[in-house]
């Protein structure tokens, strides 16, 4: 990824990330409704955060504080030590940062800002020079180092990662307007005429003793710095801080709906997938189960899919994605879908343009299909069932 | 269970020479099994699960391959402050394939008394990796308490031995339960169930610490299994019987066709998924991709990998690339081997990292499968017959190399 730099910059402690998982994701309908947004499964056997906490663990970041809020059972449990992405660090490591009470009051996290906020007792006791924000939201490759690099060369006090998108479809995002130098003279809000298509991918990196004193002061003085994109990154602006943009190149998504989720796990199908997802220098980790190989009896037939460790497959698998542990019965057929882990689909079952959530059962017969709109199935749902006549 | 009151004892030195090529560089404890396991995960995970937290592997040869799969013991939760694995390797003289062991283990246990007479447990039990199985310890040593006796042994009753089974011994078991001798399975008749001896044992581990010290006291050259069959036939000795899944891997065929009766779904969920999951080193690869070619049938197949071509009736561990047109019947292929376009095999054994170039035609038979050792490069067409194992021995000794590089 990129040139490799001689002399790295993430010396230990010299830069920590903060990555934000309290994100609810409510567009996700049932996928969101008892997990958060990070911790929704990806490609047969990721959650979307891991591909923040690899990039970390493959940037040689050693400390990570992961802000949870909204449902954070399902996080805390995939995210444990972290020892499944190399970051049990003796020193460091990944710590889970929630919202607790105090004598100054709830702690409740009101925007991306905030939660940085209300944490800064945990960055201080860390002495970073650096403080790197991710969103645990989003799906990509990306080498913090060489953006830190940037922040350095270019000696600003906050870096933003933009990427180009489509002209189209820029007001959509947060629009940054650069001057020949990549600063950033400007930055809009979901513009209605953009005047670039450069999109902040809400990731930044900071020098710490300044945002720190942004964050106290505004505290102090009562002025709302809840939000970076909102209120940080203007003010900063506002105060001829120097503040850059740092072009990312490559595949970066955001599945906020289900669609673009749904949409994000068929491209993601294709081994020749701009993601790479088999190249062995940036490797994606996760947690793993230990599962025996999955088996594809007489009768299946499996046709440009992914199929993931323990699953029993005797029905048909076509353009679809089936993850950990899934069980697929005789005469079943599977299309455009994504099967998440545990699931058990029984026989003669009829699956199209669907997700169905872990742990479900498709009892025989069942069938799920969408049709403009793609169709979940939540997670523990049971589908179909015992008629009058099994009983 | 109160804390520590059994340690375990893994012997790794077992005899190999019958599975070579596969042993040259690793123990058979350290074989490749069922796609993304090694016959060691097993051993390890009936004592760790039954609660064993100390346990020594004792081995005749560089344990690096072993080392590295199992590290700290972490993936089967013996990295905890109590205990962990202990490993006591001694090096006996440069072991060249082909080259029989002079000496026994047994100075190897006597050197390193100390780790079973230190470990403050009660009970060792001790086992080895190459009779496959899944068993719970906790029984074992329940039934050993109750019996009272001074050893027990584990013996799995089978209604017909293979020609493959006729090396092991058999244990004859008296009306009261306790054995009364050993035999080599040849002697086997053929109308009684063979109750063939599983290797693993049960006693106070002072009694076990007591019989190598007499061992060596008398001067003996032998192996700590020698030892135990005979203090089996001195002492009392409890037989507990083992019903689940079992195979001795003894030989390439035995190897063979343990890791084909996975495909048996009643296999695989007695050995891999029945009381206890046996765990195993993890991995981070991506899921398999199976292209619109692909035609795979009665197979398991690890994840990694990219299937293109037809696979039926095999085994495909992790990270394997099987191109388009490739047709894979009846096959063992391991980690990391990549099958070109066109390319035939049936009845084959491809260990790690093997390349079969494009339309090579490889052909076993199901008694005596095709092996293709680690890293080589294979460009032609073989059929069994051409491929003898005496001359494959003599080339490498003219040589010097063990890796087989076979182009025409």
């Amino acid at each position: 990824m990129g040139r490799p730099i001689l002399f790295p910059d993430i010396m230990k402690n010299d830069m920590i990330a903060m990555i934000l998982a309290g994100g609810q994701g409510s567009r996700l309908g049932k996928l969101t409704r008892t997990i958060a947004k990070p911790a929704v499964p990806f490609g047969g056997k990721y959650r979307i955060i891991d591909f923040s906490l690899s990039n970390c663990s493959n940037s040689g970041i050693q400390t990570i504080g992961v802000v949870t809020q909204y449902q954070p059972l399902e996080l805390n449990s995939h995210i444990g030590n972290g020892s499944h992405w190399g970051l049990d660090h003796k020193d460091g490591g990944v710590t889970i940062l929630q919202p607790h009470s105090s004598i100054d009051g709830e702690k409740w996290f009101e925007g991306t800002a905030h939660a940085i906020y209300q944490n800064i007792s945990y960055i201080d006791s860390h002495h970073p020079t650096y403080l790197l924000i991710l969103s645990g939201d989003h799906i990509y490759k990306m080498d913090y180092e060489h953006m830190l690099h940037f922040h350095k060369r270019k000696n600003a006090t906050a870096t933003v990662a933009v990427i180009r998108v489509p002209y189209s479809d820029a007001s959509r995002f947060g629009i940054m307007n650069t001057d020949n130098t990549d600063r950033i003279i400007e930055f809009e809000e979901k513009p209605a005429k953009p005047k670039s298509n450069l999109a902040s991918m809400g990731i930044y990196i900071f020098t710490w003793e300044v945002l720190r004193r942004y964050l106290m002061e505004s505290h102090a003085t009562g002025q709302n710095m809840d939000d970076f994109g909102k209120n940080v990154i203007p003010s900063f602006l506002a105060n001829g801080e120097n503040v850059f943009a740092y072009a990312f190149e490559g595949y970066w998504k955001d599945v906020g709906t289900i669609e673009s989720l749904w949409e994000a796990n068929m491209a993601f199908i294709d081994p020749d997938h701009e993601l790479n997802i088999r190249d062995k220098s940036w490797r994606i980790y996760s947690k793993n189960p230990v599962a025996p190989p999955h088996y594809l009896t007489r009768d299946a037939v499996v046709k440009e899919s992914l199929v993931v460790d323990g699953c029993y497959i005797a029905g048909e698998v076509d353009h679809s994605i089936i993850s950990q542990n899934v069980k697929i019965g005789a005469n079943s057929k599977i299309r455009d879908s994504i099967v998440m882990a545990n699931t058990v689909i029984g026989k003669n079952v009829m699956i199209d343009r669907a997700i169905i959530g872990e742990n479900a059962t498709l009892a025989d017969n069942a069938q799920v299909i969408g049709n403009d709109e793609i169709e979940v199935v939540g997670y523990n749902e049971m589908v179909g069932g015992m008629t009058d006549e099994e009983e | 269970m109160k804390k520590n009151k059994i340690c375990g004892i893994l012997n790794l030195t077992e005899s190999k020479l019958a599975i070579n090529p596969l042993t040259y560089y690793r123990p058979v404890a350290g074989l490749p099994f069922a796609c993304r396991y090694r016959l060691i995960d097993f051993p390890l995970t009936n004592m760790a699960t039954a609660g064993v937290e100390t346990i020594g592997i004792f081995a005749n040869e560089s344990v690096r391959s072993i080392y590295d799969h199992v590290r700290s013991g972490k993936e089967w939760g013996l990295d905890s402050i109590n205990g962990g694995l202990f490993f006591f390797s001694s090096i006996m003289g440069d072991l060249r394939p082909g080259q029989l062991m002079k000496t026994g283990d047994i100075d190897n246990y006597f050197n390193n008394i100390e780790f079973i007479e230190k470990s403050g447990a009660e009970y060792v039990i001790v086992m080895g990796a190459r009779n496959l199985c899944n068993i719970d310890v906790q029984t074992v040593l329940r039934s050993h308490i109750e019996q009272g006796t001074a050893m027990t042994v584990v013996y799995k009753a089978v209604d017909h031995l293979s020609v493959a089974d006729q090396d092991l011994s058999c244990l004859s078991i008296g009306e009261d339960g306790l054995v009364k001798g050993l035999k080599s399975c040849t002697l086997h008749r053929n109308n009684h169930k063979a109750l063939i001896n599983t290797e693993i044992y049960l006693m106070n581990s002072t009694l076990l610490a007591k019989m190598i010290r007499n061992a060596v006291a008398e001067n003996e050259q032998c192996n700590l299994s020698d030892v135990l069959h005979q203090a089996m036939i001195k002492l009392p000795t409890n037989g507990f019987e083992y019903t689940g899944y079992f195979k001795s891997i003894n030989s390439i065929k035995s190897y063979y066709d343990a890791n084909i009766d996975m495909l048996k779904e009643a296999n695989l969920t007695a050995l891999l998924k029945g009381s206890q999951i046996i765990r195993t080193k993890v991995k981070n690869e991506a899921p398999t991709y199976y292209s619109r070619t692909s035609d795979v049938r009665d197979s398991l197949v690890a994840n990694g990998c990219l299937i293109k071509g037809t696979v039926d009736h095999s085994l495909v561990f992790r990270n394997v690339t099987i191109e388009k047109n490739a047709m894979v019947s009846s096959s063992i292929i391991m980690q990391g081997s990549y099958i070109g376009s066109g390319v035939e095999l049936r009845y084959v054994i491809l260990d790690k990292q093997v390349k079969i170039e494009a339309n090579t035609k490889l052909i076993g038979s199901k008694d005596k499968p095709i092996v293709i050792e680690k890293n080589s490069v294979i460009s032609r067409i073989l059929e069994e017959r051409k491929y003898s194992e005496e001359k494959m021995y003599e080339w490498k000794k003219e040589t010097g190399r063990y890796k087989t590089t076979l182009l025409s």
